[in-house]
């Protein structure tokens, strides 16, 4: 399989290229445009695996869809075109083995080998990280495209990285993170507007992006006109 | 035990497309050893490790050069406790907080399942006992046409335990009795029938929406018009305070409850019907029963019957009782006779003053013409 994705970083779309008998699986909706030559097909598991009823429950927690869909080329050469919902941008992660960990809503697309399901980051994270209860987990090999609201940048950490609550888009499972007060004291943390933050420890590959959805949301709430 | 375990892992290096690689990791005699799936291998001696648990589970173990140029990291269940032995007590405090993190987050999950099914229980149990409550708080909305239907399916449903009854004076005289306490039924829109059956059961039942059943063993045994006018005000009594209804949805349950919230009287129909083939429809609690009497005094008192004539009558039982036991159905159901005569005379007690006037039905009469019919 090959990739491009256009129109970065505002607006992006990953263009695939899948030669026959190449599968990809994409988040429900995601399609945007394809060739005639590409199958669909719509399960709550893995392609080919047994089980996915669990993962498919657990992943909605983690705001996915119960149900992924299974793009097949049947013939050569062949081109799918996917988005996300939201404004902005895509990247692609080539997992290598271990598990990468996607902040809910941010799993865009990956190879048919690669598992997806969620886990649970614990109660603290949850209420304070911005982000859901639950988180996608994706584990295996194979390539996996990412989206964000606004730009993603990569970060390769060793040591320590800290970044503000809701702007995690994914991370290998070689790091941990942790809540923590951006300042030295709680009321400074707060009175600066950083409040808590999320101290990431340990050695991988962190996804960030540039745009907060919740933040956006409560900017743009008030402004709108009632029905 | 060196080298007689295998564990899966991972390698970051420099060296390495991308920086990381998924590595088979094995612990020698001098150090731990990191083999890639492309060949290449990595090692760290004991010596010049550090060690480090974190990633995203919190179990992740590290192991690292001083440098921090190559860390070689495992998630193995079995790969702290086997580090521990080959290296030595150096990392054992360390690889100590894995174990406790594996613990805590199992601990965690015990806990937080028994108190999300303990909540479940909680929701379920009282979701269903708030939907009993609300269907019985909102018996007043359902319209008396549904005990009319509820009492004529149960009627059609079951057969009479004797002969019906039709002379006319027999009858007339029933429904003389009925026809002077109708008018103060606190309950509008029911229609009182009377129905009598041969039967030497000191026995009377109304179904609900009015239809009553009065058996001739009742009028044989009361030794006045006003006593079985009594009885009659009792078991009216539970058509005007719907008993019925109440003891259908508590049988039933909470399909019932929602069939009712939703307006839907076709099922409690059905069901009255499969409860009027046998005595369940006119069996209450003694919170009913004692309710009735209650109702029954003051639909007395209204009707200017003396109610102390009902206390006269569970008077007469609890003298004949012996010789009656086994006959009496009527009082299967019901509380203590003593208990009843006391609640009769405590609610007369609270009434004010009334000018009573006795039945005009000629008892005599309507004794003899029991026994020309051959009432038992």
């Amino acid at each position: 399989m090959q990739y491009e994705i256009l129109a970065r970083p505002s607006a992006a779309v990953a263009k695939l290229s899948l030669d026959a008998g190449e599968s990809i699986t994409c988040e429900v909706g995601a399609m945007i445009a394809m060739t005639t030559g590409l199958s669909v097909e719509t399960t709550s598991g893995q392609k080919g695996a047994s089980g996915g009823l669990l993962k498919g429950l657990k992943r909605m927690f983690s705001g996915e869809n119960f149900f992924l869909n299974h793009f097949t080329a049947n013939q050569s050469d062949q081109t799918l075109i996917i988005g996300p919902t939201m404004l902005g941008d895509i990247v692609h992660h080539k997992l290598t083995g271990g598990s990468l960990v996607i902040q809910g809503s941010s799993w865009l697309a990956s190879d048919t080998g690669i598992s997806i399901d969620a886990t649970w980051q614990g109660f603290g994270k949850a209420i304070f990280s911005g982000e859901g209860l639950f988180w996608v987990k994706a584990s295996g090999q194979g390539s996996i495209f990412l989206n964000s609201f606004g730009a993603i940048y990569e970060v390769d950490v060793d040591g320590e990285y800290i970044v503000d609550t809701g702007h995690i888009v994914a991370f290998e499972d070689t790091l941990q993170f942790k809540i923590v007060k951006a300042g030295a004291s709680l009321i400074g943390s707060f009175l600066g507007g950083e409040g808590l933050v999320c101290k990431f420890q340990g050695t991988g590959k962190l996804y960030c992006q540039s745009h907060n959805p919740p933040n956006f949301g409560k900017l743009l709430g008030p402004k709108l006109k009632p029905k | 035990m060196y080298g007689a375990e295998e564990f899966a892992g991972g390698v970051f290096h420099q060296s390495i497309e991308g920086g990381r690689a998924t590595a088979t990791i094995e612990l020698t005699a001098s150090g731990v050893k990191a083999v890639t799936s492309t060949g290449q291998t990595f090692e760290i001696r004991y010596q010049d490790c550090a060690l480090d648990v974190g990633g995203a589970s919190g179990r992740m173990v590290f192991l690292r050069t001083m440098d921090r140029r190559l860390t070689i990291f495992c998630e193995d269940r079995r790969f702290p406790k086997a580090l521990e032995m080959d290296a030595g007590p150096e990392f054992a405090e360390q690889l100590a907080t894995v174990q406790k993190s594996r613990w805590r987050e199992g601990f965690q999950w015990r806990m937080w399942l028994a108190v999300g099914t303990a909540v479940c229980l909680l929701c379920l149990v009282g979701g269903y006992y708030a939907l009993l409550w609300t269907a019985k708080s909102s018996i007043g909305a359902i319209p008396v046409s549904a005990d009319i239907q509820i009492g004529k399916a149960a009627f059609d449903a079951r057969t009479l335990e004797g002969p019906q009854v039709t002379d006319r004076v027999v009858v007339d005289a029933v429904k003389a009795m009925v026809a002077r306490l109708e008018p103060h039924a606190e309950l509008k829109g029911l229609t009182f029938d009377v129905y009598v059956v041969n039967s030497s059961d000191i026995n009377a039942y109304c179904l609900p929406g009015g239809k009553i059943v009065v058996f001739t063993g009742l009028l044989k045994t009361a030794q006045s018009a006003e006593q079985v006018t009594g009885v009659l005000s009792h078991e009216m009594s539970h058509a005007i305070k719907r008993h019925g209804l109440r003891h259908v949805m508590e049988s039933m349950g909470i399909v019932v409850a929602v069939e009712l919230l939703v307006g839907d009287v076709g099922g409690l129909v059905s069901l009255a019907a499969d409860l009027g083939k046998s005595a369940a429809l006119t069996s209450y609690s003694r919170d009913a029963e004692t309710e009735a009497d209650v109702t029954g005094v003051k639909m007395l008192h209204a009707a200017a019957i003396d109610p102390l004539e009902l206390a006269g009558f569970f008077e007469l039982l609890k003298q004949q009782q012996p010789e009656f036991t086994a006959a009496i159905q009527w009082l299967s159901t019901h509380p203590q006779h003593d208990e009843r005569i006391a609640t009769v005379r405590g609610e007369v007690a609270k009434l004010p003053p009334q000018e009573y006037r006795g039945m005009e039905i000629d008892w005599e009469k309507l004794q003899q013409r029991l026994q020309e019919i051959g009432a038992e």
